[in-house]
């Protein structure tokens, strides 16, 4: 079924990444980067977890000289809907309005002001008088559902858009279960069975860039009848500029021809800007003050009050033979989804089909359950739901391997999914509703563990802890599948026009977040047509000027805008031919394209310039030009397998990563640069989501370390030695043999340096981060 | 609100501006930026003042309080134990904003030099406008109660004595990643004679406790003593029964406890180890 | 009060409020390569060099530069000319949102004054100041490199 690897003169180059020449000389590119004085937005907080706005009184605050707008709940429209930027209708609950009269987390909007200056800002929050009434909170996942806990959407509105599980009285947003085969029987059966918990907890994506969003009144904007009010255009940080669009008019009660919105560069976004945020505040403060509106959360807020990781505790029971056949792994998830359900379901049921599907086994069953909690908010991070699960999972698999006395490399060789094979985990595990089945089309999997171990010196150094008394060194890996794009749910669109040169304006809704997406697009769009990525002008993510695409997540963009770039060209590359087959007096079937012309197999050619101003300007004229849709069937995953060496300070309990390897089969790699800085970057934020990152509350909900100073993420200084291996493969669904890279290397580094810390000192940890405290108490729990 | 950016040439000019109201010396700026303090009119920026230095004198280094964390780090001839303390304070933009008159006149918790600065009997060359010499102990028993900065004297220079042939110093912090604020740091020095007897012991914790400390429960037991004499652990115990460490939530005050038993342990393998060698 | 700063090689004077942040200044006065990532000394976008030394414009006050020399990003390259650090990031796939890298940039550019041939771990240090949460690095040290590299055979 393996087809050879795809061999392009465009794509599998690492051309250049089209906007880092401007972003590296400091272009003003970015949201705040506009060069238009705004009014200043601010926020004002609940400083409690859980209270009723008995009442708020604005007067003072907008009195205030300089203040031009102030809203809370009295004031802005109560239409329910969910913050989470999904397509539609949204797999999340609509629990959420613009302003409430119920704060459920510290931290939780309250009012927003917008001013002449963020110092008259800050200073009208303050003057604004709420009295609240504090009501009981929970904290603990795993008591929300009691029936003493407080009810934390209390309102009647609030519910879910799509039919299933939803039961907000006792705080519980989702539920989802299934089994494959007699899970008890198998287990009884086993050779040996085991019985695990494994927690993480909530952490954030920090992109360097906290949210920011401008909305303000364009040339365009006027270009509107009276009747339809006026319009506004709302430049953001979004990774979804279509669903913000639509969550803000919904919300505000307006309608999408009111809003443009436009995502222009970003500083990075990892999951936290698929989240329709700060949108909402800023367009109604706009269009009340009639002047241009920037909100900029700070780090702190950024911290609190955008979106998290959600926290999971893990169950896992499974058996093994002893010779090495996993007989059943049941997967039971608890996803803390704290004060507003927003991507709580999906998250949620990611644990299962991102995670499942990688063994064989006899049976296979999950249980999945997401619960409100009044912390802040968890929302869609990188790996969505993956990460947590694959810990706990992949740190098993070790231990199993471990307990049958087999190499957890081996174990792993036997066990996973193969080309050809399909699961029943796919179709009983969607997007919230039943999934779609597939059966695997790419997978180098033994590849990425063999040249992975060879890398790490797997053979050599394993189980070799040294003769340093204190310093005690060990090897760990993980084996991980992602997916890419949501299957028979997402699409992504493009549309092209050929130019007098023989360049081409691309014009996609795939929002590029910093990945590189535009530049893999043009190379995909490139490919078809044989001319350069630089003849490819690519303009993406504006409501108003580009085709719909959901936006960045689920690692569609490749994958999904990609192909959706490459039909475009298709289309095009006919249009062209047809052209070139009536200059040329000759059938389409004579020529070909290579190198911006059009060729015949007797040697003639006309250039791409020529054929463009033929069908401009000579005869029959017509713009070449095309659109495309596309929606895919399935979700290929891409696989990878990751190797970590760590050093253990046994007397300390401080854990050093040495060296971290990632091998990767994400297909045809686009452009290997920059699917080598996908798979780094996430790794890099892998390893130190596993040893450091981690919110603090105190008893009353509160964070108590928001802020990079207490709130590390790894720096220059503290990265290991880093090696990416990209391993080929041909996935033929995807654009010429791609697959998604993105997210998938986030979800390595926890177990694989788990793994490592077991082969140090013998310790396992079921409780991340693997900070020195919980480490030491670990080697004191097994003297 | 601030109004005024003042940049006095000498001494004296610092003296006649701490005459304005609500006026604060400004050294790096790395605190005062972030204090939004509404009440501060006037700030009096030393960058003129010519503190910027490190000189070899005779017995010490003198070291001007305007001089960076990051020239002290990069300075070969001075003590390892105070270079890595100057590395200890941040990543490179803020060595390089620090100071080290800034750091002794405003103390936060988990500074880096002057706990080093103490270990090594360091001394403080103050003006009130009066030029004052003081000691480590003097100084930071002084500032324990009000620091510096809160009350219109002036640090100019830092004495850092040379060490000598039989001497150790160490500085050890605990972080889970570099340039973290510290959980636990420990600054030590040690003198012997050629005998082998410790004549001179300074432990300094900081980080874990309010304000920095000398152990001195610890330093008694060692003065006057031959090393093969003591028993490490007890000397742990003797060190964790005579300080308090205060409650952070970043881990618990037991796991700082015993953090704080393995460095004086690997302090006290150092000075062993340096003692051999010296033989 | 005024103002007297050479900003990218040219002279300026101003007049400003003493309470404003370098930071807010840099970018009122049109220099927006300059980045606010945390506005607490952390995050490191919003480096420039002042005398060639690598500061966090977000927590020094304005007149901490009184005659004293600022290199933004706008004055370290063109497009046409890019430096070659700018260049060597680009041809290394090192800048993905780019957000961090005008500030990165500047404290290799420091670096590289004093420094002409560092290692990785004099790298790994000298840039430990500008958090990156998309690359991981590893492209960001070799780019560093190359472009040491270049500048030392350049001259």
């Amino acid at each position: 079924m393996t087809e050879t690897p795809f061999k392009g003169k465009v794509v599998k180059t690492s051309v250049r990444k089209k906007d880092s020449m401007a972003l590296s000389q400091g272009m003003p590119l970015y949201v705040a980067d506009l060069d238009i004085k705004p009014l200043i937005a601010k926020v004002l907080r609940s400083p409690h977890a859980h209270a009723k706005i008995i009442s708020i009184d604005a007067g003072e605050a907008e009195a205030l000289e300089g203040v031009h707008c102030v809203l809370t709940h009295k004031n802005t429209p109560r239409n329910f809907h969910t913050t989470a930027g999904q397509g539609f209708p949204e797999p999340s609950p609509y629990d959420s309005v613009v302003l409430d009269n119920k704060v459920r987390f510290v931290g939780d909007r309250v009012a927003a002001v917008a001013a002449d200056t963020k110092e008259i800002a800050l200073q009208a929050l303050k003057l604004i008088k709420v009295e609240y009434e504090v009501l009981d909170a929970v904290f603990d996942p795993e008591k929300a559902r009691d029936p003493d806990a407080p009810q934390i959407h209390d309102e009647e509105e609030a519910h879910m858009p799509i039919p299933v599980f939803y039961e907000k009285g006792s705080n519980h947003v989702s539920h989802t279960d299934f089994a494959f085969g007699d899970i008890d029987k198998e287990l009884e059966n086993s050779d040996y069975t085991f019985e695990r918990r494994y927690d993480t907890q909530y952490a954030q994506h920090t992109p360097i860039e906290p949210h920011v969003c401008m909305a303000y009144f364009d040339d365009q904007d006027y270009n509107i009848d009276q009747e339809s009010g006026p319009r506004v255009t709302v430049r953001t940080s979004t990774q979804v500029p279509f669903h913000a669009r639509r969550i803000t008019a919904q919300a505000l009660g307006i309608k999408e021809k009111n809003i443009r919105v436009i995502k222009p560069r970003i500083g990075g976004a990892f999951g936290t800007k698929q989240e329709v945020l700060l949108e909402q505040l800023t367009t109604l403060l706009a269009l009340r003050s009639k002047k241009p509106v920037l909100l900029e959360f700070t780090r702190k807020e950024e911290f609190i009050s955008s979106r998290t990781r959600h926290p999971y505790t893990v169950w896992l029971r499974s058996g093994v033979m002893k010779d090495g056949k996993i007989t059943a792994i049941e997967l039971k998830v608890l996803s803390n989804t704290g004060a507003y359900g927003s991507h709580g379901l999906t998250v949620m049921s990611n644990a299962g089909s991102k995670s499942l599907p990688l063994y064989h086994m006899n049976a296979v069953g999950f249980i999945g359950d997401t619960v409100y909690t009044n912390l802040p908010v968890p929302g869609a991070y990188r790996g969505y739901g993956a990460t947590q699960a694959c810990y706990g999972m992949e740190v098993l698999i070790s231990e199993m391997a471990e307990k049958i006395g087999m190499d957890p490399a081996e174990f792993r060789q036997i066990n996973h999914i193969q080309e050809g094979e399909g699961s029943p985990v796919f179709k009983a595990l969607g997007e919230g509703t039943e999934g779609v089945e597939q059966t695997i089309k790419s997978c180098k999997l033994d590849d990425c563990i063999e040249q992975g171990m060879a890398e790490i010196d797997w053979k050599n150094k394993r189980s070799k802890p040294g003769d340093d008394p204190v310093k005690k060194r060990g090897l760990g890996m993980a084996m991980l599948m992602q997916g890419s794009a949501i299957p028979k749910i997402d699409m992504a669109s493009a549309y092209a026009k050929m130019n007098d040169d023989g360049s081409f304006n691309l014009q996609v809704g795939a929002a590029d977040l910093g990945t590189g997406s535009d530049t893999v697009i043009a190379q995909i769009f490139a490919e078809v047509l044989d001319i350069k990525a630089d003849d490819v002008i690519v303009y993406s993510s504006d409501t108003d000027l580009t085709p719909f695409d959901v936006g960045a997540y689920a690692s569609s963009t490749t994958y999904l805008s990609g192909y959706a770039a490459k039909l475009t060209a298709e289309k095009i590359k006919k249009q062209i031919l047809q052209v070139g087959a009536k200059m040329l007096e000759t059938d389409i079937g004579e020529l070909y394209l290579e190198d911006k012309k059009v060729c015949q197999h007797n040697g003639g050619s006309l250039t791409f310039s020529q054929v463009c101003k033929f069908a401009l300007y000579a005869e029959d004229q017509f713009q070449i030009q095309a659109t495309a849709s596309h929606v895919s069937d399935e979700s290929p995953p891409p696989f990878a397998a990751h190797f970590a060496e760590v050093e253990v300070d046994t007397e300390t309990g401080l854990v050093k990563v040495i060296k971290y390897v990632a091998a990767v089969d994400c297909g045809t790699p686009i452009n290997p640069k920059l699917a080598e800085g996908q798979t780094e970057g996430a790794v890099m934020n892998g390893i130190s989501y596993a040893l450091t990152e981690e919110y603090i509350f105190n008893d009353k909900g509160k964070m108590l370390n928001p802020s990079f100073n207490d709130y590390r993420i790894f720096s220059m200084a503290d990265m290991p030695e880093m090696k990416t291996i990209l391993v080929e493969s041909y996935e033929p669904t995807g654009p010429f043999g791609a697959k998604s890279v993105s997210e998938i290397s986030i979800n390595g580094p926890m177990p694989a340096i788990a793994n490592a810390i077991y082969d140090a000192v013998g310790v396992r940890l079921y409780k991340a981060p693997f900070t020195p405290e919980r480490v030491l108490n670990a080697l004191k729990e097994n003297k | 609100m601030l109004t005024n950016h003042l940049y006095p040439n000498t001494i004296e000019e610092v003296f006649e501006y701490l005459g304005e109201p609500n006026s604060k010396l400004l050294a790096g700026g790395t605190g005062l930026s972030l204090e939004k303090n509404l009440k501060l009119e006037t700030l009096i920026d030393l960058q003129n003042v010519k503190l910027s230095y490190i000189k070899a004198e005779g017995d010490y280094f003198a070291i001007g309080a305007m001089t960076s964390a990051h020239e002290i780090y990069k300075y070969d001839a001075l003590p390892d134990s105070l270079k890595y303390a100057a590395y200890s304070v941040g990543d490179t933009p803020i060595m390089h904003a620090v100071t080290i008159g800034g750091n002794l006149a405003k103390f936060y918790n988990w500074v880096d030099i002057p706990p080093m600065l103490w270990a090594m009997d360091a001394s403080i060359v103050i003006y009130n406008p009066k030029e004052t010499v003081m000691s480590s102990d003097e100084f930071f028993a002084y500032s324990r109660k009000n620091n510096v900065s809160a009350r219109r004297e002036l640090i100019a220079e830092i004495r850092v004595p040379k060490s000598v042939k039989n001497s150790f110093s160490e500085y050890q912090t605990f972080m889970t990643t570099e340039n973290e604020k510290a959980q636990l740091s420990l600054a030590s020095y040690f003198e012997w004679d050629d005998k082998g007897e410790i004549g001179k012991t300074h432990f300094v914790l900081s980080a874990a406790v309010g304000f920095p400390i000398r152990i001195t429960a610890i330093e008694d037991k060692l003065n006057g003593s031959l090393l093969n004499d003591i028993e490490i652990d007890e000397l742990i115990t003797m060190a964790l029964d005579d300080i308090k460490l205060v409650s952070s939530y970043k881990s618990t005050i037991e796991f700082r406890k015993h953090i704080l038993g393995v460095y004086i342990k690997r302090t006290i393998n150092g000075l062993k180890e340096k003692m051999e060698v010296t033989k | 009060m005024e103002l007297n700063v050479t900003i990218n090689g040219e002279d300026r004077e101003f007049f400003v409020d003493p309470g404003m942040l370098l930071l807010d200044f840099l970018r009122s006065e049109g220099y927006l390569g300059v980045k606010n990532g945390c506005s607490e000394g952390t995050c490191g976008s919003c480096t420039v060099l002042v005398d060639d030394k690598p500061l966090k414009s977000c927590i020094m006050f304005v007149g901490q530069v009184q005659n004293k020399k600022v290199l933004t990003i706008e004055g370290l390259g063109t497009p046409e000319k890019p430096h070659p650090l700018q260049d060597e990031f680009v041809e290394e796939g090192a800048v993905q949102c780019g957000f961090c890298i005008p500030g990165m940039i500047l404290s290799a550019n420091a670096l590289l004054i004093t420094n002409p041939d560092p290692t990785e771990e004099e790298i790994k240090e000298g840039l430990d100041g500008n958090l990156c949460r998309c690359t991981g690095y590893v492209k960001q040290i070799k780019a560093v490199k190359n472009a040491a590299k270049r500048m030392r055979e350049e001259n």
